[in-house]
């Protein structure tokens, strides 16, 4: 159905351009018209959305259907579902700075965000739908970005919005507060002489400074004409001077004062005349809310102590307990780190009593709800908008197929049976009765219970589709997800653990497959703890996510400044992990690789890139001997100069084959591909008078240090994503004379002669390759790219390029291909290549994630599935979207709509009609015999 | 004229309508129509030519350069087959292919009545003119580029050249 509409849009198109030309395009299209059908939709792809560390929340306790507003440290404001937790609404604002949310507010019309840093915007957003309803700016010419220093104050009666900028004097100015008109400002007349530490509890303004060491407490009206300040010493009560003042969110102008030696924490509650001191104390731990209910002010105090969430409510003035709703709820502190209450709401239910609400996040990024008195309703696994690294591993076998490979593993037999042709009989003879009877025993009911993973359906599928998505999040998260169902199979959290900050990068290493039966696959994160900076290491097995060695996380003792995985394994299959620390000392994990690591010394070179200073250095393992390892610095490239700065080192991936030695010409010779492993893409960026932004690019042979290739771009600056794949180099750069996103390609060829048909070596004769090189303009945004990777490297190549606008572009690599000739000649119409034309189609069929919008990606994670002809992408940033790709389509299963019943009955009637003819013709035979 | 020639041996039934004025003055009468005193010679002769033994070596000759016939209308065929690669050029060349190939494979069989002086040498004409028409397909072939006779054809069989160093490393993470 597509093809024909690719042709009737060919023909239509026709007067246009050549036939022949239209024919190369119709057969591209054959191959690469991809779209899905309306029934595929989900059934191979999820998307999950998230809004990050919640920052603000906020009850709605205006509009009928009830939910919750939150504003996050991704600068998304979104409304979550009370029962559910879901998503009701988001809005994703601008990135880093420009999007920081400082204040969020609801007022009975609109959620209003104070965001950006100059200008500062002010929004409102609809309740129920989340649409923008107002938007307004105002330039901060002095803007200080600390949160301490601005405050905001929204004027739900008076619909103005304060801003209130505590400097070395205070200044507030108020604002309309749909129109965004600025209103007269004024100065607060407040006695103060030190920075004093400011709070806004509304319509007030509550300081703290210590006078003499004693803390005075000013409190001063925002909102009156001629306000005075009142100032109240502390001494009777608090006679610490660090102190600290906190707001307590409600409807009254409360604050809270606590000393840093003090137990308590003593509530002040603020009028005109002055501030007065309320009878009681609470906990110091304690998160304070305020409520009203039955036109009382009520006080929640909610605590998290031993894994126990309490919640206390009082009356607000007098600290009398309301008994029905204090209560205290389990929390699951193996799953989730310590929590704070984000936001709490109390309302009467229908038996009389008091149901409370309240919203919490924890240290690792999640958010949740508890229901009072009830359970916890939902969590939300917020680390995962905030992804760091990702690997896809095969699941392990099925309990059955773990049997049969336990017979052909020879070293857990006796030597006795295990050789020879007679005892492999035997042996097999004993393992099939063996599975008889496990057989029966599981018809009865009796028998061993199957494994863990085996009832979870954790077992490796026909077709290697079905896999586990490892993914370590920046709060020093791991998930393990279900790649089929996208569900979380297992959680882990470790404490102290930070990403690199270069990058804002873990790494992780998958040190053994699912492969070894019967050890455990094995994966390993190094990270930095958080403190320290030092190196840290948890190995862990990615299937169920228990540790495979300590309980928690390892303090190597060191800096970790670079870090590679060995290129054999021990006799357990496991490949050690070598780190070269930051004194140049080099270090294998676990120690017992360490022999396998000497053994393969004269071949492993490390090299590291310095972002700063733009030296790349290569160190040889040569001089290790089978005491020490030891890294020598072999060879040493400086690529930047002045203020240069190196911005990104791209290498192969590790688990890349290439099926294809090289690529046939219009003449049927070949010309070979430089596959050269060791081959890294480094990049520079700088400033130039004439030139203004400049881009280089190097590629840099990492075992000897030879810049193989490098190329210059000027006018060209940010975002510079980059692929590299085989025998070629993607990236992608910001054109500043044309304003517009442009791709490069680079493929490079050792010529028509391979100068060594057995083996590449870096250092022995090396080859300048043959480069070839084209440009292409790419109409949009680029936020990141990566290439589609299978099994044998025998399916071709796409770019998988996420775009600004959310979608995921699959990007067939002959359309970028170097080789796309300008002029047509009939050589090049035989290879195959497609003439140049600069703009690269974005066609909506060619958007993988059709219309599931995924926001600000931060990257693309592919994975070979055990089918040559499919990969496996995840895409993650804020969302998490996974669907499977197949750039040669699905050569190598049958279509699903492939009619197996009409097949096998014809083949049955064919079968049966045969054999019905042959009896008739024999007896006509016979007939005609006797005549 | 050649009226005192005797007519070509080799015909059986010849007339000679041009012979009655000048030769036989001296018999008395004309010899009837359709005679011709040389016709027992040429019998005797046609019999002797055409004795089993003859006829089987001139029928086997014939055999045996059927083959070397067949090469004009062949060309001609591939001629017009052309070089593209569709259904009926791959039929024509398999045949091209298939019937020399054949042919050679059942000689011994072919051969098997053919006796003779001549048999070595007819044998090895046949097989020649065989060969002829496997080369000409094997040409065929060629320019249509079904022979792997080139590097590229040969490229899904080149193993990746073995890695002799391991590198790794990236970006500095202190």
């Amino acid at each position: 159905m597509k093809i024909s509409e690719e042709l009737n849009g060919c023909i239509s198109r026709m007067w246009l351009r050549s036939p022949i030309v239209c024919l190369a395009l119709l057969l591209i299209h054959l191959n690469l018209s991809y779209g899905l059908y309306e029934d595929q939709i989900g059934k191979f792809d999820w998307r999950q959305m998230y809004v990050g560390h919640v920052k603000f929340a906020e009850f709605d306790t205006v509009s009928s259907v009830k939910k919750v507003f939150v504003s996050t440290e991704e600068n998304v404001v979104a409304a979550l579902n009370l029962k559910s937790g879901n998503i009701i609404w988001r809005q994703v604002l601008e990135k880093k700075e420009q999007g920081t949310i400082h204040f969020m507010n609801i007022t009975s019309e609109a959620v209003i965000t104070v965001s950006g840093t100059n200008p500062v915007n002010v929004r409102g957003w609809d309740l129920n739908g989340g649409f923008l309803l107002w938007d307004w700016s105002f330039p901060l010419h002095v803007f200080i970005s600390s949160e301490e220093e601005n405050k905001w104050f929204l004027s739900d009666t008076e619909l103005k919005l304060y801003h209130i900028s505590l400097g070395s004097e205070i200044i507030v100015k108020p604002y309309e507060l749909t129109s965004g008109r600025a209103l007269e400002g004024s100065k607060l007349p407040l006695p103060l002489a030190s920075k004093p530490s400011c709070v806004v509890a509304a319509p007030y303004i509550a300081c703290i400074e210590s006078v003499g060491g004693n803390p005075i407490l000013h409190t001063v009206s925002i909102t009156a004409v001629n306000s005075k300040p009142v100032s109240k010493p502390l001494k009777p009560l608090i006679e610490n001077t660090e102190v600290t003042l906190e707001s307590v969110h409600g409807s009254q102008p409360l604050v809270s004062v606590t000393s840093s030696g003090s137990k308590v924490k003593y509530l002040f509650l603020i009028e005109e005349t002055g501030s007065r001191v309320l009878p009681y104390q609470v906990e110091r731990s304690a998160k304070l809310v305020q409520d009203s209910l039955r036109e009382s002010n009520i006080l929640l105090q909610l605590l998290y102590t031993n894994e126990w969430f309490d919640v206390l409510t009082s009356n607000l003035l007098t600290g009398e307990p309301i008994p029905d709703v204090t209560s205290s709820l389990k929390y699951p502190h193996d799953r989730l780190g310590p929590p704070t209450a984000a936001a709490a709401v109390c309302t009467p239910r229908k038996d009389k009593g008091l149901g409370c609400r309240v919203l919490f996040s924890t240290t690792d990024h999640a958010v949740g709800m508890f229901h009072y008195p009830g359970k916890l309703i939902w969590v939300r696994e917020e680390a995962l908008a905030s992804v760091v690294a990702v690997e896809m591993l095969d699941l392990p076998v099925s309990d059955t197929e773990a049997a049969i490979e336990k017979e052909f593993d020879h070293k857990e037999m006796d030597l006795g049976v295990s050789s020879g042709f007679g005892g492999m009989f035997t042996h097999r003879l004993l393992s099939q009765t063996l599975q008889l009877r496990l057989l029966i025993l599981s018809i009865l009911g009796l028998g061993d219970p199957p494994s863990a993973g085996q009832r979870a359906g954790l077992v490796r599928d026909e077709f290697g589709l079905h896999k586990m998505i490892v993914i370590a999040t920046g709060v020093g998260k791991l998930f393990g997800i279900d790649n089929l169902s996208g569900e979380i199979v297992w959680r882990r959290r470790l404490e102290n653990v930070a990403s690199y900050s270069s990058q804002n990068q873990m790494i992780l290493y998958v040190q053994r497959t699912t492969r070894h039966f019967p050890h455990p696959a094995q994966c390993a994160l190094l990270a930095r703890h958080k403190v320290s900076g030092e190196g840290v290491i948890f190995t862990f097995n990615p299937i169920t996510g228990q540790p495979a060695g300590s309980e928690s996380v390892t303090l190597l003792g060191y800096q970790i400044q670079q870090s590679m995985l060995l290129a054999f394994t021990d006799d357990n299959f496991l490949r050690g992990i070598l780190l070269l620390d930051q004194k140049e000392q080099l270090h294998v994990l676990p120690s017992s690789a360490h022999s396998v690591a000497v053994k393969s010394a004269g071949s492993t070179f490390i090299f590291t890139a310095d972002k700063n200073t733009g030296i790349l250095a290569g160190y040889s393992l040569l001089f290790s001997n089978s005491q020490k390892l030891e890294a020598t610095r072999v060879w040493e490239v400086k690529l930047t100069q002045g203020k240069q700065r190196l911005t990104a080192v791209v290498s192969k991936s590790p688990v890349e084959r290439v099926h294809s030695q090289g690529r046939v010409l219009g003449d049927r010779s070949v010309l070979y591909k430089y596959i050269n492993p060791n081959l890294v893409a480094v990049v520079t960026q700088g400033f130039d008078p004439v030139h203004k932004n400049f881009l280089n690019l190097y590629l840099v042979d990492v075992v000897s240090g030879s810049v193989v290739f490098s190329i210059s771009h000027k006018k060209a600056r940010e975002p510079v994503h980059i692929v590299h794949s085989e025998n070629w180099v993607l990236y992608s750069y910001f054109s500043d004379k044309s304003r517009r996103t442009e791709i490069v390609t680079l493929e490079l060829y050792e010529g028509k002669v391979q100068s060594n048909t057995t083996a590449f070596s870096s250092v022995a004769s090396p080859i300048q390759p043959i480069v070839d090189q084209q440009a292409y303009i790419l109409p949009g945004n680029i936020v990141a790219m990566k290439e589609t990777i299978t099994e044998k490297g025998i399916t071709s190549k796409h770019i998988l390029v996420a775009l600004a606008n959310g979608g995921v572009l699959e990007l067939p690599w002959m359309f970028v291909d170097p080789r796309r000739p300008i002029t047509v000649t009939p050589e090049m119409r035989e290879e195959g290549v497609i003439p140049y034309m600069p703009e690269l189609p974005v066609p909506s069929e060619s958007i993988i994630n059709y219309n599931q919008t995924v926001q600000r990606v931060q990257g693309i994670h592919t994975a070979p599935s055990g089918l040559e002809s499919t990969c496996l992408v995840l895409v993650y940033g804020l969302d998490l979207y996974y669907t499977r790709v197949a750039p040669s389509k699905t050569f190598d299963v049958l279509k699903e709509d492939f009619d197996h019943f009409l097949i096998s009955a014809v083949l049955l009637g064919l079968t049966v009609v045969s054999y019905i003819t042959r009896k008739l013709a024999s007896r006509k035979a016979l007939k005609q015999a006797w005549k | 004229m050649t009226a005192t020639r005797v007519p070509p041996k080799r015909y059986k039934w010849a007339l000679d309508s041009t012979t009655r004025g000048k030769p036989d003055r001296s018999s008395d009468l004309a010899s009837p129509p359709g005679y011709n005193p040389s016709a027992g010679q040429v019998y005797t002769e046609v019999t002797r030519e055409s004795d089993p033994n003859h006829l089987i070596i001139k029928k086997s000759w014939e055999l045996a350069l059927g083959p070397l016939k067949q090469v004009p209308m062949n060309l001609f065929i591939m001629y017009m087959a052309g070089n593209s690669i569709s259904i009926f050029p791959i039929m024509m060349v398999g045949m091209l292919i298939i019937r020399p190939v054949k042919a050679l494979f059942t000689m011994q069989n072919t051969f098997k009545m053919i006796e003779g002086s001549h048999a070595a040498g007819q044998k090895f004409v046949y097989f020649l003119g065989n060969i002829v028409s496997v080369a000409l397909a094997l040409y065929k072939c060629h320019s249509m580029g079904l022979l792997p006779s080139h590097s590229s054809d040969w490229l899904a069989f080149v193993e990746p050249q073995m890695r002799m160093e391991y590198s790794g490393g990236g970006m500095s993470l202190i």
